[in-house]
């Protein structure tokens, strides 16, 4: 979940409500705190649905819904200025879409400017994806002569970029900036979209870096923002989000005529949804009447009325996170308060039962448990070098892609590897050591699906263990878990020595695992001390499944 | 309480304790030492303060086996004159005495009762009523022997073989509480610490040191993480919640596209999701499945949907993917399910978080269910157990709508926890799979909350496996 600081101080000011009360209510608009320093300053995490609590000013705005300071919808106002803009048939292969706003009249602090940028951040992150879906682009709006065009330029192209003075032609820029080296990617071909003002001044490479010509600092009075992506919605989704937030930190806003390139002028239309006012009182439980839900969405910084026997409801166009019905649902209860409703048990009209897997592992851990044995709990995803100390080698092993730790990288084949490790670990505590672990191992198919099974897996150690001792608990665990005898010919395989393993084959003749002592090159691979002998099995227990006909 | 003991000494504790024997003797015989080594052993415990001496030894006489004849049938003398009084020949009477007969002549010479006549004895009329000794023959106590000063033997002392002089053996005991080692038990190593007290009326030694320490014992036993989890699914079981069982490796489409994750969520990334680099699948959909299911992200989402995205098999993230599959299988009126085991997160682990980890998930389906309901089946869990303080707070989840989560007091740690998140399947959800009733759903890691229960503060203690902590850790909670 993305992150915002914030100040009590501040959010008191911006909603007219003293700094416990913004606390309390934090919580309840769906902001997780998740550290304060003690005196001001508060950390929260917010929904990635909602970039529009990216920055103080979107939080004062719920905040002062949810405290009843101001409710409905805060309306965006686009002023008309004659700002144009317009995108060349270049950009179409690149990036095709555009789009922009100004915003004047504004005053930011060091910490406006934090906090607007962490807005950018996050709605790069989310909504953009790392920038590939959108990317945006805050400007000095006096270092800028409209009209303003948008097209691509060559590797030779040369600007200052962000954080350097002098002109670097674009390859450089890519190879050698770090914002270059990261974003480069997003622009692969030879042809690169840049906003150039009319003077043919780089305000910015997007999706990959701004100018420094026009960057936005302490005495920036007004701003050019371009957002720039793939698809109009996704952009203007973006720009709406950056529009509320700038008008809350007091900026006005000047519509940006777009053209070009299949570009159109950002509408930002508001959206209605309509929900049958039985809904959200089934839904959550409740029993209100529609002037309280009206109140209820009015908290929630929407706009609603009853018409024709339906609640219509008015979506501003920043919550795009508003898809239907059941989220107008949600913020019906968000205004209501979740801190207000009181759980209700309801009646139980369904008999439960356990599934069959955990049958068969209650069925093992009291045979096991009963024959002294310990239990051991391993990951399934395993290290390689686990299963290759074990002695199983390279096979059919399925990895996983770009694995973060060493010891998770490979789907067990089996459990007494895992165990064996388990003993390793072990080596300090008094013997015997009588381990076993019931649990789920992996296997490629011939078509190269993954097939699960069950198994049982059961390790023994101690200076006299042997594999008469081994025989003679698969001996009872057969006999009591699937009441099959058994036969044991001979069979070499790791992790055992040879002449001392064996294959388990049961009565009807399928071959459902092996036994063994373990040999003592892997007993040294696992650090096993000498004199402690190692005695395993381990068998496939799926078969246990098959519910016996009564 | 802890004593070196030699085998010795333990043999003799045995025989006195076990087998109440008190005396060198019994000793001996139950302990089968030689005589020398029971009584070398008996003065080592003496020493150690493990053995006393209740009875000393000591002198007493008894009858030797002249006074055991003259008890039975009199004295030589008194013989000799009830013969002669009864007319016997002197052959017979000879004959009768034996050995004892110069004696008895003698005796009866002395005190004027015979008279001698060439060698032929004849009673001189003054037959005694009394002769002196006949009064201590008839003690009853010769048994038991009589100490040397409680009587006078007068002129028996001086005649052999009437009186004998004896030693009783010294009588041991063992001291309360000091004894170590043994004690009933059959000698398994360690068993008890047995200390044993003055014989009982039985003779037999059986009390022991009631406060001693002794030796540990290691039990096996099922792991306190799976514990936890039987714990679980027994709530949600008894809560008329039925288990669906799934695999650990799912499709991509069941994992995330039927669960409204759009294909380039970022959830969805190798940085977070674990793909398979070498296995295969399908979407495991039917067509009508994918279709519609294609067709919401497409209208939702505004991208092109795609069927091989879809089928890439990833080790699933969360056991969701389990229930909503039996959802879109069955669509019921009205359900109680949940889904429960390991799920896969592609991160470093650390003390907070692991690579795997177990999740259970349930849902609720039926015509009438709501939010508050949810609410209280979350309440009525954490009630199950063991926890009372609960809140809810919204929150967002991709596939619920609306969405809260639970945060629990927890009394050790003073703070509030966060623990399951919860909500309503979203329409988004539901009717592309053909679910057409209300779903209610929440899930969370079991980790978190067996951390909690047994107060580990690093989750990979649960899959260290260290013996150390699995044969300290409690068992019922």
């Amino acid at each position: 979940m993305p992150v915002v600081t914030l100040s009590y101080r501040r959010l008191a000011g911006m909603v007219g409500a003293p700094a416990d009360r913004i606390r309390e209510s934090l919580p309840f608009l769906g902001l997780d705190i998740e550290y304060e320093d003690g005196d001001d300053m508060v950390r929260v995490e917010y929904s990635p649905n909602r970039p529009d609590y990216s920055t103080e000013y979107g939080i004062a705005l719920g905040l002062r819904g949810k405290l009843d300071v101001e409710t409905g919808i805060y309306g965006i106002n686009v002023a008309e200025a004659g700002w144009h803009l317009e995108a060349d048939e270049a950009v179409l292969p690149v990036r095709p879409a555009v789009t922009g706003m100004v915003a004047r009249d504004g005053r930011l602090d060091a910490d406006d400017i934090r906090q607007v940028i962490a807005m950018q951040e996050d709605l790069h992150e989310g909504l953009g994806r790392k920038r590939r879906k959108l990317a945006i682009g805050l400007h000095d709006l006096d270092k800028m002569a409209f009209p303003i065009r948008y097209t691509t330029v060559g590797r030779d192209f040369e600007f200052a970029p962000l954080g350097s003075v002098e002109p670097m032609p674009v390859h450089r820029i890519l190879s050698e900036t770090d914002q270059g080296t990261r974003y480069g990617g997003l622009v692969p071909g030879e042809r690169f979209p840049v906003i150039l003002d009319s003077r043919g001044v780089v305000a910015s490479m997007p999706p990959v870096i701004n100018s420094s010509h026009t960057t936005v600092t302490e005495e920036t009075r007004s701003l050019f923002v371009d957002i720039t992506g793939m698809t109009p919605r996704d952009i203007e989704n973006a720009l709406a989000v950056v529009c509320v937030t700038l008008q809350a930190a007091g900026f006005t806003l000047e519509r940006v005529h777009i053209s070009g390139a299949g570009n159109r002028t950002p509408q930002m239309p508001a959206r209605e949804v309509a929900i049958d006012p039985d809904m959200p009182n089934r839904r959550i439980g409740l029993d209100m009447d529609s002037d309280e839900m009206v109140s209820c969405l009015r908290r929630s910084r929407l706009d609603a009325r009853m018409q024709d026997g339906a609640i219509r409801c008015t979506i501003p166009p920043y919550r795009f996170d508003i898809f239907g019905p059941m989220d107008i649902v949600e913020e019906v209860a968000l205004g209501y308060g979740v801190d207000r409703m009181e759980p209700t048990l309801p009646a139980m009209r369904t008999a439960g039962r356990p599934g069959g897997v955990s049958a068969i592992s209650r069925c093992m851990d009291r045979i096991m448990t009963g024959l002294g044995f310990t239990e051991a709990v391993n990951s399934s995803l395993t290290g390689r070098d686990v299963m290759e100390r074990a002695g199983h080698g390279d096979g059919r092993r399925i990895t996983v892609a770009n694995p973060k730790s060493q010891g998770h990288t490979t789907l067990r084949s089996r459990i007494v590897p895992g165990l064996l490790e388990n003993l390793s670990r072990n080596i300090h505590e008094p013997y015997p050591h009588r381990l076993y672990e019931t649990g789920t191992v992996f296997r490629r198919t011939a078509e190269d699906h993954v097939a699960e099974s069950m198994h049982l897996g059961c390790v023994m150690a101690h200076p006299a263990a042997s594999y008469s001792e081994a025989k003679s608990v698969l001996q009872s665990v057969l006999q009591a878990g699937m009441t099959t005898g058994m036969k044991t010919p001979p069979m070499d395989e790791a992790p055992f020595q040879r002449g001392r393993a064996a294959a388990v084959v049961t009565a009807d003749g399928s071959r459902i695992g092996g036994i063994g002592e373990v040999s003592g090159e892997v007993r040294r691979a696992f650090r096993i001390r000498d004199g402690i002998r190692v005695a395993a099995f381990e068998i496939d227990v799926s078969g246990l499944m098959t519910r016996r006909q009564v | 309480m802890s004593r070196v003991t030699h085998w010795i000494e333990e043999a003799i504790i045995r025989a006195m304790g076990d087998d109440g024997c008190t005396d060198i003797a019994g000793i001996i015989i139950h302990s089968r030492l030689t005589e020398d080594q029971a009584r070398r052993g008996i003065e080592w415990l003496k020493d150690k303060g493990v053995v006393r001496v209740a009875e000393q030894p000591r002198r007493i006489l008894r009858l030797g086996p002249a006074g055991i004849r003259a008890a039975e049938a009199g004295l030589p003398e008194r013989r000799l004159l009830d013969m002669l009084r009864d007319g016997a020949a002197t052959e017979v009477i000879r004959d009768r005495l034996g050995e004892d007969y110069p004696a008895a002549v003698g005796i009866c010479m002395k005190n004027g009762w015979i008279r001698m006549d060439g060698g032929t004895p004849s009673a001189a009329g003054n037959h005694p009523r009394t002769i002196p000794g006949e009064d201590l023959l008839a003690r009853p106590d010769w048994d038991r022997g009589i100490p040397p000063g409680e009587i006078d033997l007068g002129h028996l002392a001086r005649r052999p073989g009437f009186v004998t002089v004896q030693a009783t053996p010294a009588k041991y005991e063992l001291v309360a509480g000091m004894a170590g080692g043994s004690s009933g038990g059959g000698g398994a190593a360690g068993t008890g610490t047995g200390g044993a007290a003055p014989p009982s009326s039985t003779g037999r030694t059986d009390a022991i040191d009631v406060e001693a320490d002794v030796a540990g014992l290691h039990m096996a036993r099922t792991h306190p993480l799976r514990d936890t989890i039987a714990e679980i699914r027994e709530i949600f079981v008894t809560l008329g919640f039925t288990e669906i069982d799934g695999g650990l490796v799912q499709s991509s489409f069941w994992n995330f596209d039927a669960l409204f994750t759009p294909q380039d969520h970022p959830a969805r990334e190798m940085q977070d999701t674990f793909f398979l680099e070498n296995a295969g699948g399908s979407t495991g959909a039917t067509a009508r499945q994918a279709a519609r299911v294609a067709e919401t992200h497409q209208q939702s989402w505004g991208y092109r949907w795609s069927p091989e995205k879809a089928a890439e098999p990833v080790l699933r993230t969360h056991t969701t993917c389990v229930t909503i599959r039996h959802l879109a299988e069955e669509n019921p009126r009205e359900a109680r399910a949940f889904s429960l085991g390991r799920v896969f997160r592609n991160e470093k682990p650390s003390y907070k978080h692991l690579v795997e980890f177990n999740q259970v998930d349930g849902v609720v389906v039926g015509e009438d269910v709501s939010l508050r309901d949810l609410m209280g089946i979350q309440r009525e869990f954490y009630r199950r157990m063991g926890i009372r303080k609960v809140k809810f707070w919204p929150t967002f989840f991709p596939y619920t709508e609306p969405s809260l989560q639970s945060m629990v007091y927890n009394e050790t740690l003073g703070r509030w926890v966060e623990l399951f998140g919860m909500g309503i399947f979203r329409p988004e959800v539901t009717e592309p799979l053909g679910i057409t009733r209300p779903v209610l759903a929440w899930g969370g890691g079991i980790e978190r909350m067996a951390m909690l229960k047994y107060g580990v503060d690093d989750v990979r203690e649960f899959y260290n496996n260290s013996l150390g902590w699995l044969r300290r850790a409690p068992l019922c909670r």
